[in-house]
């Protein structure tokens, strides 16, 4: 057993002695608190032990072992050698322990009346996870020997993607805490009291699951090329599915807190976003959908624990919930003023205080409860599709346009509620200050919509969208900017919903209104026009430490930039990569994406045998005649273009700056070398010149040196003075390149192997030095391209608006969350 | 009757119906190229690739696209060739077959490559260091 198994499986007894000890606290046995306690402790000394370990051995690249091999090798620098610690599996889920085991000593003492209770339940996902590590550990032994590693894909050496495992895990630790504490609630039967602590946990869990998606969507956008953010793969849709809950349970709880209302619906939405991360973890990991989705994990021998967990997490808090379900206090949800007379903040009075009121805040947090669960709940019916088509062995997909479809018309409702909330804070009898304070907001939503339809949007419900996030993030800014006396703490939920508006915005005119631009084919130097823009290709750019990428000029009125768009082969698994450049604007961005890139064309070598037409740089060309001038040898070749058929006389190159015969196309043609083209066939004796020739045999092929391959003809060369046997070979190297070496028939005469066909029995030999009637003339040309001719590079390039509304609005979103964050931390500390 | 239950019951409804006509609407069936040029909907075709033909003059991509049968199929998409289309161990092309031009116009490409986001298992890597020794 290896050092780091010992401290898994010493952190799995622990925590299944430490839920022994909860539960016998909570059977009445209190002295048994403090092992619990010390349980707690061991189980985050053996998890915090296991990841030291695996910290090390991969900062002292133990290659010897499978996880490090993986994922790291010798090129890569410190902080990409550090974020390969979650880049896999098994690393990701000691990740997540990690986390879980940080927040579950912090409830030791300060979850008071809970403590035995949220400890349990922590420890009982705590195990779960141990178990999976143990069951597919990050410490086992790769096997043999090896001197370096695989190495990190490089799509995750990224700074987004480095952080973007870390914050996904923090928010599914943050997670477990409300499901801890709703059924340590439903258990101690104390309904509300729960809540209080639950909610900044739940505010960090959720900022942190926010944070992942966000980072995982920026770095699709930025790295993958292919012009999106959000694709609605299975694997970004189940951890969407938990935010949204997550936002829900949010809302839920701070109407339980402050208005003691819908005890019901808070519970099920605490236990309901826990599963969902359960649920998700088992999606993307247990290799279930490995099939169907384009960028799952691989198959994991983890799919049985895994559902073991979820099955278990489900089974008690179902149960608990079911045991206590008539049993939990039913305040009368939006009837008349609030049970609790404690009203705080932001959450006071409803407009009109009528019991039935149509604008109480009850009724908009009610609704927006309901919407996010109707928003999440498509989604969720598209992660099920797979599994249930898997079970029954069909093949249906379902079609990604279903998420948009059914989703955007949910989300324009919740823009509505929230474009109300503001309004709520607010005295029925103040209608006219209302409107008053309103006019502004509102004719900026309209301001915004003018502004689409002169940009050019026109789709209705677009427009809608846009209406009303404009007017959710006005009204908004406005409760801002009259809150802001009342401390910067006030303003959390007031700056998230302003960045949900945004973000919304910048949703909508970015998927809707993008310009696709044109794929340019640009030859280098030649400057082309799209997008209103000028891109000139100046070169392939390759220097080492760098990727690969063509260098772009473009250009607009006075603006002048170089644009890098990336393009390399992932050696890892072969793909190409095409990181896009971005060029980012108030506006919109331009983002140019690497397609293709052709390099120049090289010198090519060609064949031509008298009398026999042949492709040469796109001409049919015939050698006429091969004459020999004293020293000098030069070829008559004839070829056609669209106005007939010209001569050509090519020589051989003598110097550098020979011009040699052009081209109408502008190649320039030289004579390598003239010979004679003898072609053999097995059993068939030529005449050639003085001497008879004939095809003896075919030597053995075998493997040349370096991995090619060498084939030989023994030809015989008979006059009357006698026989020489000659055996000219053909070398194929490794990379597919040939050679003829020559062989000596006589002084001045050599000859070489250019094709053999050992099925047919043929052999062609070229001998030069010496005419050899009756068999023709044949000559190699070397074909140069025209001077100066460059690469040509594919690029794509495309116009995204409101690329820097969206991701500011998710920016403000989450900042909002910080806000809050403190103020409900402060909250429960001045509580205590 | 109280607002909430209105307003809520109304909302409901409204997106129960939607979310059950959307999802008839999207689930495309999985079909051979043979079922996909008479299936007169929107479709998926699971295939390999046979050729590329490039982009043509308005910008699409066109490909050929063979099935585990053997049939062929002209595919037209419009958008971007997927990078690592040539690697890629198959792919699915979502859309509708075009009767009269005669060619599977695609909405969507997914292409196959399980280890996109994943390293290659140990095994599959052993497997490829022994196929490049001849």
């Amino acid at each position: 057993m290896s050092t780091g198994t010992l401290f898994l499986a010493g952190g799995l007894f622990a925590a299944l002695g430490g839920m022994i000890a909860c539960y016998r606290v909570i059977r009445g046995h209190t002295e048994a608190l403090s092992w619990a306690r010390w349980l707690v402790w061991l189980t985050g000394l053996g998890t915090l032990l296991a990841s030291l370990l695996l910290l090390a051995l991969i900062l002292f690249q133990r290659y010897d072992i499978a996880y490090v091999y993986q994922y790291t090798s010798r090129e890569l620098s410190l902080p990409l050698r550090l974020s390969a610690f979650w880049a896999g599996q098994q690393g990701s889920f000691l990740l997540w322990l990690l986390f879980s085991a940080i927040a579950t000593v912090l409830q030791i003492r300060r979850a008071r009346q809970f403590e035995p209770y949220v400890l349990f339940f922590l420890l009982l996902v705590q195990a779960g996870l141990l178990l999976f590590l143990l069951v597919d550990s990050p410490f086992r032994p790769l096997g043999r020997a090896v001197d370096d590693g695989f190495g990190l894909n490089p799509l995750l050496q990224n700074p987004w993607m480095v952080f973007h495992p870390p914050a996904l895990f923090l928010g599914y630790a943050g997670l477990a805490l409300p499901f801890a504490y709703a059924l340590a609630g439903l258990w101690r039967r104390d309904y509300d009291a729960w809540v209080a602590p639950a909610l900044p946990w739940t505010l960090a869990g959720w900022f942190f699951l926010g944070l992942g998606i966000l980072l995982g969507a920026y770095w699709a956008y930025e790295t993958l090329g292919w012009g999106g953010y959000w694709g609605w793969d299975l694997v970004e849709n189940s951890s969407l599915i938990p935010w949204l809950t997550g936002t829900a349970l949010l809302h839920g709880l701070l109407i339980q807190r402050y208005r003691g209302r819908l005890r019901h619906g808070v519970f099920l939405l605490a236990l309901l976003t826990f599963l969902l991360v359960l649920y998700a973890t088992y999606l993307t990991r247990s290799g279930v959908l490995s099939e169907i989705s384009t960028h799952s994990f691989v198959e994991s021998r983890l799919s049985p624990w895994m559902l073991g967990l979820l099955g278990l997490c489900t089974a008690a808090g179902v149960g608990l919930l079911a045991s206590r379900w008539g049993d939990i206090p039913h305040s009368p949800v939006l009837a008349g003023p609030s049970r609790t007379p404690r009203l705080e903040g932001d959450l006071e009075g409803t407009v009109g205080r009528a019991p039935q009121s149509w604008f109480s805040r009850d009724l908009t947090f009610l609704l927006t409860l309901l919407l996010l669960l109707l928003m999440a709940l498509p989604v969720w019916v598209g992660t099920l599709v797979p599994l249930w088509t898997r079970l029954r062995g069909a093949t249906d997909a379902l079609d990604t346009a279903f998420y948009p479809r059914t989703t955007a018309p949910t989300l324009a409702l919740l823009l509505a509620v929230l474009s109300l909330c503001p309004l709520l804070g607010w005295r029925g009898s103040e209608w006219r200050r209302l409107r008053r304070f309103l006019a502004v907001p509102a004719s900026l939503a309209v301001v915004a919509v003018v502004v689409a339809l002169l940009l050019g949007a026109h789709r209705p419900f677009s427009l809608l969208l846009i209406l009303l996030g404009a007017f959710a993030l006005s009204s908004n800014a406005a409760m801002i900017v009259r809150t802001l006396r009342g401390g910067i703490l006030r303003l959390g939920g007031y700056l998230a919903h302003l960045g949900l508006g945004m973000l919304v915005v910048g949703i909508v005119v970015s998927s809707v209104y993008s310009v696709d631009g044109p794929r340019l084919a640009l030859p280098e130097g030649q400057a082309q026009e799209a997008l209103g823009y000028r891109f000139t290709f100046v070169g392939w750019q390759e220097s080492p430490g760098r990727r690969p990428a063509l260098r772009l000029e473009v250009e607009q009125g006075s603006l002048r930039f170089i644009a890098l768009p990336e393009l390399f082969q992932n050696p890892q698994d072969g793909s190409i990569v095409a990181t896009p450049y971005v060029r980012r604007g108030l506006g919109y961005d331009l983002y140019i994406a690497a397609e293709g890139y052709t390099p120049p064309a090289q010198a090519e070598q060609a064949l031509l045998v008298e009398g026999e037409p042949a492709t040469v740089a796109g001409y049919t060309m015939t050698l006429r005649a091969v004459e020999h001038l004293g020293p000098t040898v030069q070829a008559r070749v004839e070829y056609t273009t669209l106005e007939g058929s010209r001569t050509l006389t090519i020589t051989p190159s003598v110097s550098e700056t020979q011009a040699g015969a052009v081209l109408p196309t502008g190649e320039r043609v030289f004579l390598e070398d003239a010979f004679t083209l003898l072609q053999l066939q097995k059993g068939h004796a030529l005449g050639a010149g003085p001497y008879t020739v004939a095809l003896q045999r075919f030597a053995t092929m075998h493997d040349a040196s370096g991995g090619g391959v060498e084939a030989g003809a023994v030809v015989s060369f008979t006059t009357a003075e006698g026989t020489t046997v000659l055996t000219p070979t053909l070398r194929v190297g490794p990379d597919g390149g040939t050679s003829s070496p020559p062989v000596s028939l006589s002084p001045g005469v050599e000859v070489r192997l250019l094709h053999i066909a050992v099925e047919e029995g043929t052999a062609w030999l070229q001998v030069s030095g010496v005419d050899l009637p009756p068999w023709p003339g044949a000559v190699w040309l070397r074909v140069e391209p025209q001077e100066g001719s460059g690469g040509t590079a594919q690029v794509h390039v495309s116009i995204k608006p409101g690329m820097s509304l969206l991701w500011a609005g998710a920016t403000l979103l989450l900042g909002g969350t910080v806000v809050a964050l403190v103020r409900r931390s402060l909250a429960l500390r001045s509580d205590t | 009757m109280k607002p909430a239950y209105i307003v809520g019951g109304v909302v409901i409804l409204a997106a129960v119906v939607l979310g059950a006509v959307s999802f008839a609407n999207s689930l495309t069936p999985y079909v051979s190229i043979a079922e996909a040029r008479n299936a007169g909907r929107s479709v998926q075709v699971h295939g390999y690739l046979k050729e590329e033909l490039g982009y043509d003059a308005s910008g699409e991509y066109r490909f050929v696209l063979t099935d585990d049968r053997g049939d062929e199929m002209l595919v037209v998409y419009r958008g971007t060739r997927p990078a690592n289309f040539q690697q890629a161990s198959g792919f699915v092309a979502i859309g509708r077959f075009d009767p009269e031009a005669g060619v599977f116009r695609a909405r969507k490409l997914l292409v196959k490559c399980p280890s996109k986001y994943q390293q290659q298992s140990e095994e599959y890597q052993r497997q490829r260091a022994t196929e490049a020794v001849p």
